[in-house]
């Protein structure tokens, strides 16, 4: 059976054209399935919790790249393949996914070709794409428990890719190439300009391999963004969950 | 890309690896390199990889080092072994022994410890 989830940006009046024909090419394939719809009362968590509860094969976002991002973390352990109908503006997970829009959604969740994927975790949550840290202040990252990374300069960003930031799908159209087993650690610091006269920024690149990651913290605890939707504190253990789940994709996906 | 059309990693500026050791970074503890590494900033522990090592003129490097091919433009305080090609450039300083299977060493560099090359024949060459 498949479990369709309708979030805010499906449900937009701007889009009830485009909800009615999608509905319509659904019905057309066979695939129709219980719809529910996110609001206030309803969060994804209780939707989901439902979902699995009534043992359905398929659940299909429906709506925006946050939405299907959330449902990864909560689905993760569950044994069903997850599908995703873009209704957003410029979805970097529907172009990493192979589907250009929304009608051909429905065509490439007929087809059912799918793509399982490793995932992160992070204490107990999931994560596809990325873990970015909020400060490198005080920040202490050790990997495979054998040695430790840390930074001299405070500014800049860290993150602890999987998949990775997907933004870089606008620079790298051939697509992302997770390096299997590995989470990847990338750190960027800027080095502020020491006089007038040398007003850029230097900024500097750190990228290592690691399959266990543990971020802690000298002073305060520092927030971690899993895929941008759920923040964490450190300290924090990360790891990589090969072929933990599975997703539809079409046959123009970027995700090898 | 095959194998065949892969680019030079160790000569010339360009960095190939898959693990870059940025200028801003300290690594402290046995690190092993899954690829090739490139080192910018400071290690202070012990590096092996079985691919090739890249010492930037910035990277100062308190470790022993294991790797296949490996270019000095740093500074090392510690031992290395090298399967491959050690090339020290002029602007390297190394402190400590070092054994490999070919060397090549610019004017100006700085090697102070016992030198051994061609490990694989049977006639060792030591300085």
């Amino acid at each position: 059976m498949f479990f369709y989830i309708y979030d805010e940006h499906a449900v937009a009046p701007t889009q009830a054209a485009a909800l009615a024909r999608v509905e319509a090419r659904i019905i057309e394939l066979g695939i129709n399935g219980r719809v529910e719809k996110l609001g206030p009362l309803r969060n994804i968590k209780s939707l989901l919790d439902l979902a699995i509860k009534q043992k359905v094969h398929t659940v299909v976002v429906v709506g925006s790249d946050e939405t299907l991002l959330r449902t990864v973390n909560i689905l993760a352990t569950a044994d069903l393949v997850i599908g995703y109908i873009p209704f957003a503006e410029q979805s970097l997970l529907a172009k990493l996914l192979g589907i250009p829009d929304t009608f051909e959604a429905c065509n490439i969740l007929s087809r059912r070709i799918t793509k399982t994927v490793d995932l992160g975790k992070a204490n107990q949550n999931y994560f596809l794409t990325t873990a970015r840290c909020g400060s490198l202040t005080g920040l202490r990252i050790r990997c495979n428990d054998a040695y430790t990374v840390a930074t001299l300069q405070p500014t800049g960003t860290a993150r602890i890719d999987v998949l990775g930031d997907l933004t870089q799908l606008a620079t790298t159209p051939t697509g992302i190439e997770a390096q299997p087993g590995q989470l990847r650690v990338e750190i960027t610091t800027e080095t502020t300009p020491s006089s007038w006269l040398k007003r850029t920024a230097v900024s500097d690149h750190t990228s290592v391999t690691a399959e266990r990651v543990v971020i802690d913290h000298d002073v305060e605890p520092i927030p971690v963004t899993l895929d941008g939707v759920t923040t964490l504190k450190t300290p924090l253990t990360i790891t990589l969950k090969s072929k933990q789940l599975r997703l539809i994709v079409g046959k123009d996906r970027l995700l090898h | 890309m095959s194998k065949m059309f892969a680019p030079t990693k160790i000569e010339g500026s360009g960095t190939m690896a898959g693990t870059v050791i940025g200028e801003a970074i300290k690594i402290e503890g046995s690190f092993t390199g899954s690829g090739d590494v490139t080192v910018k900033g400071m290690v202070v522990g012990s590096l092996n990889t079985d691919h090739d090592v890249i010492i930037e003129t910035s990277a100062k490097v308190e470790a022993d080092i294991v790797a296949n091919n490996l270019s000095v433009a740093g500074e090392i305080k510690g031992n290395v072994t090298c399967r491959g090609c050690l090339t020290v450039k002029s602007t390297a300083r190394i402190y400590g022994d070092v054994t490999a299977e070919v060397l090549a060493v610019e004017s100006g560099a700085t090697i102070q410890g016992r030198c051994t090359t061609g490990t694989k024949s049977t006639t060792d060459t030591t300085n």
